[in-house]
């Protein structure tokens, strides 16, 4: 009684301490306005015809193409004890224009998930090593959250006033719940993580689909922090080329033609994990009269969607007839709103201005046109020009519109659309096996600068597509600086990722795990 | 704003692995002024001005609101009709209290981009705000069918609340807490705070704590977890943990509701000179508020009034509320602050306002109750009562017990309550 009395007093010396701030502090009732959601945020989508040996094998005619979304992005290795996972209650999609009409509703592929809690007075997520045994198997008892997922594909659908009709609904995978790879916890819970995580990889006898869903290590190499420091590249790190570097973020030819060191940058995502999700399917799949992808038929548009259930402040309709309420206000909900999507990389980041950012997520990509102006005055171009007095092309940037907007080939008439922000691949062009990609891809050179002569060359990378160690931000640097820039060799000098290239489905490498992560840091 | 946001989670991310934890917000201000250092541009004052909205919310310290309203003005001052800047001012003006100034931001920002949901949020805001529900629900509407998430489920559940629909409303909250994120604490923390407020006001007390726990799990020493906690554990009869959790949520943030729960606590545990100090920390921090400025009034009137003191101040304050803003809250205040002050028929009118949407907040039926009966209308103010104690029987350490003694008065001996009416009454 007597301790707590005295808890008491030291309690209200406590706030007598703080009563000068007490006038300032302020009521919270406000809602938050400035959430993160990364589990429906985009941040890397790829789109390439597979590179493993089994592809690389196959005839041109029964070549299997990989579609990959990422969500969840810079996940702490070792951010326990419950670790991430995908949404219950968001949609994700990969979707797929081949008619070259822009609208990417052709082929749609839907993923959902459902978490189960089995062991719900289990304190940490996952335990194994201690009283439990070492996690083995998706099935383990150590894992007391089961995430499981479906996969529906969707064919030639109409989406027309917020409601998708489509010809086809199949169900994939026999329509089972496959589970979820969990986060790469450590040695002790997960001895033989990459057994484990090869059991998430499921096929479809029925399509030879294969799919995987789980945790990833990242591989988009950027020095964010520099870029978004307003090109602030870290030159200072480089050796010095004489009245050139710094202060120019350039690189030499070697440097630049070097794919196993990062020039002087560092790698903002290094040692960072993401979520995947990564569906393979035969190319006839995709196209759009089920045949091998030809000159006329092989080139499809890709992007990544997610939503999110819009609910109804009112639930019920009361006013309304009673005999046919409408579903959706009943149950308060008005279905799925897409709240993030993604094809080309970098668009969203670098194109699109603030204040419109969520407009154009919230968009369709084939309703393009109306953003078609900060792609014709490219600001991010001018930002380029004054940090580096390297010239930049002349507005408006048809070649913008061109490259992120329309299929080779389309009417170049910069007022003819269908303009589509997709991620455009030629699935006719066979894959790079590992060994011969370049981080720059169409745009490699050797050390001397002369372009990589094929067949050595690798024609398979960004922006035919994109994989996952394409080093997007140096092409799109160079992409959005024109000529001036690629001539310079400009870049953030990052282009690799510590992991280097995974050569088998899902293409994206083993998570850092827990227990042992490690990032790359600024003066290393 | 997928890479933007990468960064910041990676921020956030080595921060949460780092042995002295920053947080989001000291991430976000560190690297605004950084921006400001290297080019002082309209993009890098409204950055420094989000990042103090971020740190207001962590710290609830209201100074942080006027220094993004001055980052703000900074942006405006080079670029005047910046519109990341014009849509930001609507937000830093809610966090300072200007909800007429925030009403008109929000719409001229609006009508520049009226797509972009943000000004849906501020609108929202705003008019709930000034007690425009019409106003609120259609740009709620707007932004729940724009923009999925955790800025409209929120926004969403607290509506459903206002018009009566708690069901409705802790659906949307476990959505929005399904949206959310631990690298993003206080967004989730504060989001699981209201779940638990939601079911703190249905009487579901282990629901509520369990909310406020998972809060605390995901922001620790959080301070409105710790007064939701606080406020649990005094409702069990568990006071000596009550007032250890109110001690650490106050000496976080003074705010007036828990300092004056924290003297309830104290004073319900017998420990009368604790709980004098508490409520004469109140005194002093009115009028420091007189002199500085302040966002609590409401809080402030409501705490004169349930303990008797100062009632002239309760009135003024309970009235410069209404004068700032409107709604049920703010009805709900003034008829209190009214009632306490003798003027009945003046509380009844306000008392019949705040009930109109059908809000099941049980203060708002004992205090119609109370009115009612020093009317003299003994059923209605009996209806009242019963429906209060239905709601949430726990649903104030010190008032509760008053409205069941005042209940089986009038179920007794009608005519008593009118009695105990306050002195004057006219």
């Amino acid at each position: 009684m007597r301790g707590a009395r005295r808890a008491a007093t030291i309690s209200v010396s406590l706030a007598m301490l703080a009563v000068a701030g007490a006038a300032g502090a302020a009521s919270h009732r406000e809602a938050p306005l400035v959430a993160l959601d990364p589990a429906a945020d985009l941040t890397d989508v790829y789109a390439f015809v597979s590179y493993d040996a089994a592809n690389l094998a196959r005839p041109a005619a029964e070549r299997r193409v990989t579609l990959i979304l990422n969500v969840v992005p810079g996940q702490e290795p070792s951010a326990g004890p419950n670790y991430f996972a995908f949404d219950d209650d968001v949609l994700y999609e990969l979707k797929v224009d081949n008619d070259r009409d822009g609208v990417a509703e052709d082929v749609v592929y839907q993923f959902r998930f459902h978490t189960d809690t089995t062991n719900p007075d289990q304190f940490v997520a996952n335990l194994g090593g201690g009283p439990l045994p070492p996690i083995a198997s998706l099935d383990a008892a150590g894992l007391s959250r089961k995430q499981r997922f479906t996969v529906v594909e969707l064919r030639d659908c109409k989406d027309a006033a917020k409601a998708r009709r489509c010809a086809e609904r199949t169900a994939l995978f026999g329509g089972q719940a496959l589970a979820t790879v969990p986060s790469n916890v450590g040695p002790r819970t997960m001895p033989g993580y990459d057994a484990l995580a090869a059991q998430g990889i499921y096929t479809d006898d029925a399509t030879q689909a294969r799919v995987f869903a789980g945790q990833r290590a990242e591989t988009f190499a950027i020095d964010l922090g520099a870029v978004f420091d307003t090109l602030n590249l870290r030159v200072e790190n480089a050796a010095v080329i004489p009245s050139v570097r710094p202060p120019l973020p350039v690189l030499t030819v070697a440097e630049d033609a070097d794919d196993a060191t990062n020039a002087f940058g560092v790698n903002a995502f290094s040692g960072f994990n993401v979520n995947t999700i990564a569906i393979e399917v035969p190319a006839t799949r995709l196209t759009a009269d089920g045949m091998p992808p030809t000159a006329a038929t092989g080139t499809i548009g890709v992007y990544a969607a997610t939503s999110r259930p819009a609910l109804t402040v009112r639930r019920g309709a009361p006013t309304l007839d009673p005999r046919r309420p409408p579903a959706d206000l009943v149950k308060g909900r008005r279905g799925f709103r897409q709240v993030s999507r993604m094809g080309n990389p970098l668009v969203n980041e670098l194109v699109i201005p603030i204040g419109k950012k969520d407009l154009w997520n919230a968009t369709e990509p084939e309703d393009e046109a109306q953003f078609l102006p900060f792609y014709r005055s490219l600001a991010v171009a001018d930002a380029l020009a004054a940090v580096s007095g390297v010239p930049v092309p002349p507005k408006p940037r048809e070649d913008v519109v061109q490259l992120l907007t329309k299929y080779a080939g389309q009417n170049p008439d910069p007022s003819v659309g269908p303009f589509a922000e997709l991620l455009r691949l030629d699935m006719t062009v066979p894959a790079t096996p590992p060994a011969q990609m370049k981080r720059l891809g169409p745009f490699a050179h050797d050390a001397a600068g002369n372009p990589t002569p094929t067949p050595s060359g690798d024609p398979a990378g960004f922006p035919n597509g994109r994989r996952p160690n394409d080093d997007v931000t140096d092409i799109v640097v160079r992409v959005a600086g024109g000529p001036s820039f690629v001539a310079n060799h400009v870049g953030d000098g990052v282009g690799v990722a510590e992991k280097g290239i995974t050569p088998e489905f899902p293409f994206l490498p083993t998570p850092y795990d827990g227990r042992n992560r490690r990032h790359v840091d600024p003066g290393e | 704003m997928s890479r933007t946001a990468a960064v910041v989670l990676a921020v956030a991310a080595a921060a949460a692995a780092a042995p002295v934890a920053a947080s989001l917000g000291d991430g976000e201000v560190a690297g605004a002024e950084r921006r400001i250092r290297a080019a002082p541009t309209p993009a890098a004052w409204v950055a420094l001005a989000a990042a103090s909205m971020r740190k207001a919310r962590e710290t609830a310290d209201v100074a942080w609101y006027r220094r993004a309203a001055a980052a703000v003005d900074r942006a405006l001052a080079l670029a005047p009709g910046d519109y990341p800047a014009l849509r930001a001012r609507a937000w830093v003006l809610l966090g300072l209290h200007d909800f007429r100034g925030a009403r008109a931001a929000a719409a001229t920002a609006r009508a520049r981009e009226p797509g972009d949901w943000w000004n849906d949020a501020t609108v929202a805001d705003a008019c709930a705000e000034l007690g425009d529900y019409e106003c609120a629900t259609a740009a709620v509407e707007a932004l729940a069918d724009r923009r999925p998430g955790i800025a409209a489920y929120t926004r969403v559940a607290f509506l459903r609340t206002l018009f009566g629909d708690r069901p409705g409303a802790i659906e949307a909250l476990r959505l929005a807490v399904a949206a959310g994120t631990r690298a993003d604490p206080e967004s989730l923390a504060w989001t699981l705070v209201h779940l638990g407020h939601e079911h703190f006001g249905d009487g579901d007390l282990p629901g509520a704590a369990a909310a406020y726990e998972a809060a605390l799990a995901v922001l620790p020493d959080y301070h409105l977890a710790l007064g939701g906690l606080g406020r649990v554990r005094a409702a069990e009869g568990r006071l000596a943990d009550a007032t250890a959790l109110l001690a650490r949520a106050v000496a976080r943030v003074p705010a007036p509701d828990l300092v004056g729960l924290l003297g309830d606590a104290h004073a319900a545990a017998g420990e009368a000179a604790a709980a004098e100090a508490a409520y004469a920390l109140l005194d002093q921090m009115d009028r420091l508020a007189r002199a500085t400025g302040t966002t609590y009034g409401r809080e402030l009137a409501l705490f004169y009034a349930d303990h008797d003191r100062r009632l002239d101040e309760a009135l003024r304050l309970a009235r410069e509320d209404a004068a700032t803003r409107g709604g049920v809250w703010t009805d709900d205040a003034l008829a209190w602050a009214l009632y306490k002050n003798g003027r009945l028929a003046a509380a009844a009118r306000a008392s019949h306002r705040a009930l109109r949407l059908g809000t099941p907040d049980a203060a708002f039926d004992y205090h119609a109750g109370l009115v009612a009966a020093a009317l003299g209308r003994d059923r209605r103010a009996a209806r009242h009562l019963r429906r209060a104690l239905a709601r949430n029987p726990y649903f104030d350490l010190r008032q509760a017990p008053r409205a069941r003694a005042a209940l089986a008065a009038l179920e007794t001996s009608p005519g008593l309550a009118r009695a105990a009416a306050p002195a004057g009454t006219r």
